[in-house]
């Protein structure tokens, strides 16, 4: 990353391929002031993640250990003290009827969030590429076939039958997997739609009839001349579609179909504190705004990148 | 064989109840509304019902499977026997409902005799006799309307292979009616409980001549306060007068309401929170189906006027760990016990929303049981848990490095497991969560050939009583082989087997408790299962209804006598 951020930008106009290469995009991507911020902010998140039972060591806590000398038995087992039950060692207050530490819950929550998220949508990105670049370089009995395909993955109502799904499956199948197949599943179709007609506009690019004319085989074509103009549109495509992978793995653990008990999701915590908005508001917000945050951030992330992918908007 | 629950029991001054079933004061103290409720003024004006169940597969007394006639049910169908209609612990003793006492035993408990009351009618002006009592019994064998509690089968002579009265063997000979106000029933061993038994909806009339068969759940005849104006399956049912039913020959049922209109298919939390704010028609509002929440509890604490419309009772019943003792490691003694001192029942009792709503339990039967509850706690964990003792029992049975075994639990209810796992954890032993969808929670359990080793299971009484508390979990003769088996230790002793039978020719209810009692403290050393709480029942009633009180038979509003004048 380093070397992306020291790369120059260039003051010469830049060819269209030149300028969709990665470390370029990355360095037009540092020098937006919202595409650093982003870019901060997810490698922060990222790291969070990561390094979950090492920030839950340094609170003194973990995510599964009940605290029953935390809770008021008598009113419903509700937090003892203010704001959720916030204290020097619970930074975040604890869980009603449990007495778990939030913050430990957040953060090993926002692992299962961008696991699941993450691995969602590189299904979804590799899916829709082989079956976009299949579409746009094929005879147009391929093309038909696959664009139809594409059009009626589109009108799934992917909703339902991931929910159908999620309670069919036997709950011995590992269930971050299962999340990641049935989202990538349903959602890679928007994805091939993008692919394909860019693949459209490309192939009609004088670079491409030059390799053809060479006698490259399609294969060739696809990976070395194709490809990597495909880099600016589907990476900020990807880029978009992260967040909203994540917000749909919190609503299907929020209905009980994501991960079991007792690991931790956004989702569940979500949902367990539905009830205890009027009684315990701290344990609503704190899911409620990470899960926030998190969206806008890849969101402004996807955004600032569009804009560094578009030819137009370079700034000299 | 009563049904898995997770109804109710308990806060009710438990120590008090011990041994004081028919002794217990009965005294009325649980009317919360401002105006004092009078019972000679409090007809009139329209109840709302919220309620969870969907009722889809209809009213009919043959296929309903209630406690003491159940909530809805009851205003519909009067039977020989039924609750008292009263607040405390009185609630849980059987009175003359159509007969004029509660049955007359013959010396061993196997002929019950019952004499109906005069002035008996339908809501169409017709008289009740005792042939349309029996008719209604023999309906309920019939294949096609299955569905009651199994006991009728068990108890009567030819019940094992009588098949209804639409076949050709239509009579059950077994059941006698000398003339149109007796009927007799000829058992074939002893039943002390039979009275208990006899308040359930299968001993409510049906007159041959409007039998439907299949469609009789639609719109059955009514013996009781109210009759059917309009019910839509699964959605709502509105009951009105029946002007044919009479006070005089009633006392158990106040119905003051004119109208009960009673919705179907809710959420818990939309009745929670429709009862909660109470405002328009919910105002008028009841529940015979939904606890409040945990939050809900906590909001009441900082609320009074939302504490004041809470009511809590009892409906006896245990939820348990239940192991499998034909398998390892459960086999062995010395793991069962190590298992009853590791588990942490505060950690439970808070995961099911605290101390309201769940009480720690260390014997099979709840105190809410009345007389059969002896208390005992031959393992004690203490209120989190004794993990040193239970080391050195894992220790002595072989696992010096603790173990791992898997805990199945219906994926619906996943806290209780949750705690398990963590308490556990702490003695050495590692429980691997394995969550069982909730439809198909029960067959997988009660299946000899596919029950777990370890599984969480819940039990509640058909009546207030030993007998059915504890001869489906202990009894050896009732291990069923396939599905619906709910003695899930397969504890076969034939020692306890005749002590069972000698308990059940007792016709003193008291005596009998005190044996049943005894049953389960003697039962209680071999560790058969871990008793873990007792659930309470706190339900919310909205602000201008009175005379609210939870009947502690079943642990829900005894709906025929709250009133919204």
């Amino acid at each position: 990353m380093s070397t992306a951020i020291a790369a120059p930008t260039d003051a010469q106009a830049p060819s269209a391929d030149e300028a969709d290469k990665p470390p370029v995009l990355l360095a037009r991507l540092w020098a937006r002031p919202g595409g650093k911020a982003a870019l901060v902010l997810v490698v922060l998140l990222v790291l969070a993640a990561i390094l979950a039972p090492v920030l839950s060591g340094l609170e003194g806590q973990d995510p599964n250990t009940y605290h029953d000398e935390l809770l008021n038995s008598a009113t419903g087992g509700s937090p003892l003290g203010s704001f959720g039950g916030i204290s020097s060692a619970h930074w975040l207050g604890v869980e009603p009827t449990t007495g778990r530490d939030v913050f430990s819950r957040l953060l090993y929550g926002a692992r299962i969030s961008l696991m699941v998220a993450a691995g969602a949508t590189l299904g979804q990105l590799l899916l829709g590429l082989l079956v976009g670049l299949a579409a746009g370089l094929g005879n147009r009995w391929i093309d038909g076939l696959l664009s139809r395909f594409t059009d009626l993955a589109l009108a799934l109502p992917s909703l339902f039958f991931s929910i159908a799904l999620l309670a069919v499956v036997p709950q011995t199948f590992p269930r971050p997997l299962l999340l990641c197949l049935i989202l990538a599943g349903f959602g890679w179709a928007s994805t091939a739609r993008i692919v394909r007609a860019e693949t459209l506009v490309l192939r009609e690019r004088d670079y491409v009839a030059a390799a053809r004319l060479y006698g490259a085989s399609t294969w060739r074509v696809a990976l070395r001349e194709i490809l990597p103009g495909l880099v600016a549109p589907v990476v900020t495509y990807t880029a978009l579609a992260l967040p909203g992978n994540m917000v749909a793995e919190a609503g299907l653990s929020f209905l009980g179909l994501g991960v079991q008990p007792p690991t931790p999701s956004w989702g569940q915590m979500l949902s367990s504190a539905s009830t205890w908005f009027e009684v315990d508001p701290t344990y609503v917000l704190v899911p409620s705004l990470t899960l926030l945050l998190c969206v806008l951030t890849f969101t402004g992330l996807g955004e600032a990148l569009r804009k560094a992918a578009d030819p137009r908007s370079v700034t000299r | 064989m009563p049904r898995r629950i997770r109804l109710a029991a308990a806060a009710v001054g438990l120590t008090a109840l011990v041994g004081s079933l028919t002794a217990a004061c009965g005294g009325s103290s649980s009317t919360s509304s401002a105006a004092a409720f009078d019972a000679a003024n409090c007809t009139g004006g329209t109840l709302q019902v919220l309620d969870q169940a969907t009722e889809d597969t209809g009213l009919d007394p043959a296929e309903l499977y209630t406690s003491g006639g159940g909530a809805i049910p009851r205003l519909l169908f009067r039977t020989l026997t039924t609750r008292d209609t009263t607040a405390g612990a009185d609630g849980r003793t059987v009175v003359p409902d159509l007969a004029t006492d509660t049955g007359e035993p013959s010396a061993n408990a196997t002929v019950w005799t019952y004499h109906l009351k005069s002035g008996l009618k339908y809501a169409d002006g017709q008289a009740i006799t005792s042939a349309d009592i029996k008719y209604g019994v023999e309906r309920s064998f019939s294949s096609e309307l299955a569905g009651g509690p199994p006991y009728l089968r068990d108890w009567l002579i030819g019940g094992e292979t009588y098949q209804g009265p639409y076949g050709a063997n239509p009579d059950l000979a077994s059941i006698t009616t000398p003339n149109a106000t007796t009927i007799v029933f000829h058992l074939r061993k002893s039943e002390g409980d039979f009275p208990y038994l006899a308040a359930e909806t299968q001993f409510a009339p049906v007159p041959k001549a409007e039998d439907t068969g299949k469609n009789y759940n639609a719109d059955p005849v009514s013996s009781g306060p109210y009759t059917i104006q309009n019910f839509t399956k699964g959605k709502d049912l509105i009951l009105t007068r029946n002007t044919y039913w009479s006070k005089s020959t009633d006392s158990q049922r106040l119905a003051c309401p004119d109208t009960i209109d009673i919705s179907f298919g809710l959420s818990a939390t939309v009745i929670d929170q429709r009862l909660a704010a109470s405002v328009g028609q919910d105002a008028d509002a009841i529940t015979t189906d939904t606890d409040v929440d945990a939050a809900t509890l906590a909001k009441a604490a900082v609320q009074p006027s939302l504490k004041a419309r809470l009511t809590s009772g009892n409906f006896p019943d245990t939820t348990y760990l239940a192991f499998n003792t034909t398998k390892a490691p459960f086999n062995n003694i010395l793991v069962r016990e190590a298992f009853s001192y590791a588990v942490d029942r505060t950690a439970l009792v808070n995961a099911e929303g605290g101390s309201q709503l769940a009480t720690a339990l260390t014997t099979f039967t709840p105190p809410s049981i009345g007389a059969a509850y002896h208390p005992y706690d031959y393992f004690p964990a203490g209120a989190t848990g004794n993990a040193a003792k239970a080391k050195q029992l894992l220790a002595q049975a072989g696992y010096p490095n603790g173990l791992t075994v898997q805990l199945a639990y219906d994926n619906n209810d996943p806290q209780d497991a949750a705690a398990l796992q963590q308490a556990y954890a702490k003695a050495g032993i590692t429980l691997k969560l394995n969550p069982i969808d909730d439809s198909s929670y029960d067959s997988v359990v009660t299946n000899t050939t596919t029950e777990p080793a370890l599984s969480l299971f819940g039990w509640g009484a058909d009546w207030p009583s030993g007998a059915p508390f504890l001869t489906p979990i202990f009894d050896g003769r009732d291990i069923v082989q396939g599905g619906g088996n709910f003695n899930l230790a397969q504890y076969d002793d034939p020692a306890v087997e005749k002590q069972i039978d000698q308990i059940n020719q007792i016709t003193d209810f008291t005596k009998a408790q005190q044996a049943w009692g005894d049953l389960d403290a003697q039962l209680g050393k071999l560790a058969l299962d871990v008793p873990l709480y007792t659930a309470n029942d706190v339900v919310l009633h909205g602000s201008s209804v009175k005379n609210t009180y939870v009947d502690q038979w079943r642990g829900w509003y005894d709906i025929s006598s709250v009133s919204v004048k």
